[in-house]
């Protein structure tokens, strides 16, 4: 159940967590641990099967789409 | 003592001729005023829309204002007459309290119009209530938006 303001009192929102990209930045996404390229896709494209189009944009650092480790730094792709 | 006289006369009258004999000079013509070519449009802060997810052309997918605790709030703003480099801001504050919840930057780096996106969740939930949200381009105020996250 989600914090409710019932008490009026200040609520922790420092674990709030987000990101920005824009059409006009080549944007990268640094993997960490626990990620997928599914994973990626969706959180970039809101469709997990766009998994291969980040998979093809970073085919010089993945040679095998279901490994990716943690600390690589992948081009996403508009 | 008659000659002086009329010498006076005389030299009198070619000065009084001469007077008149003058031409006005033509006044020179005004100035041309160079206009200045008009300054270039200013960038602005032109739409922010909210949605629970954007496509890769940066349009809303499921736009909406209410969301639900732990839904990904998505923000999308356009900006037009960028020139790079400018600087995009997004704050959301948390009404009840006026607490800020999430603040974010981007560098716009594409000339003209750009389209961006911000999205914040909270893993535990987002409590209920209105949220605020305030945009800036290069430290200028831009549009403001609001969302109601409801159980």
């Amino acid at each position: 159940m989600p914090p409710l303001p019932d008490n009026g009192g200040p609520i922790d929102f420092s674990d709030v967590t987000g990101g920005a990209t824009t059409s006009g930045e080549t944007r990268t996404y640094v993997v960490k641990k626990g990620d997928s390229l599914s994973k990626i896709a969706k959180e970039f494209y809101n469709d997990a099967k766009k998994w291969k189009k980040i998979f093809q944009a970073n085919t010089d650092q993945i040679k095998n789409p279901d490994l990716i480790r943690p600390g690589q730094k992948l081009i996403i792709p508009d | 003592m008659k000659s002086t006289l009329f010498l006076t006369l005389f030299l009198a009258l070619v000065v009084l001729v001469a007077g008149c004999g003058k031409k006005e000079e033509p006044k020179p013509a005004p100035p041309v005023v160079q206009q200045a070519p008009p300054p270039p449009p200013a960038p602005a802060v032109s739409t922010v829309t909210l949605a629970k997810g954007f496509d890769v052309n940066f349009n809303a997918v499921n736009p909406t204002t209410t969301f639900k605790p732990k839904d990904r709030v998505v923000v999308l703003v356009t900006t037009d007459n960028v020139l790079p480099v400018a600087m995009l801001r997004i704050r959301c504050m948390y009404v009840p309290t006026n607490q800020l919840v999430r603040a974010d930057s981007i560098t716009l780096a594409q000339t003209g119009t750009n389209k961006s996106q911000f999205f914040f969740e909270r893993a535990k939930g987002l409590p209920a209530g209105e949220y605020k949200l305030e945009t800036s381009l290069n430290g200028i105020a831009g549009l403001t938006g609001g969302f109601t996250v409801a159980q």
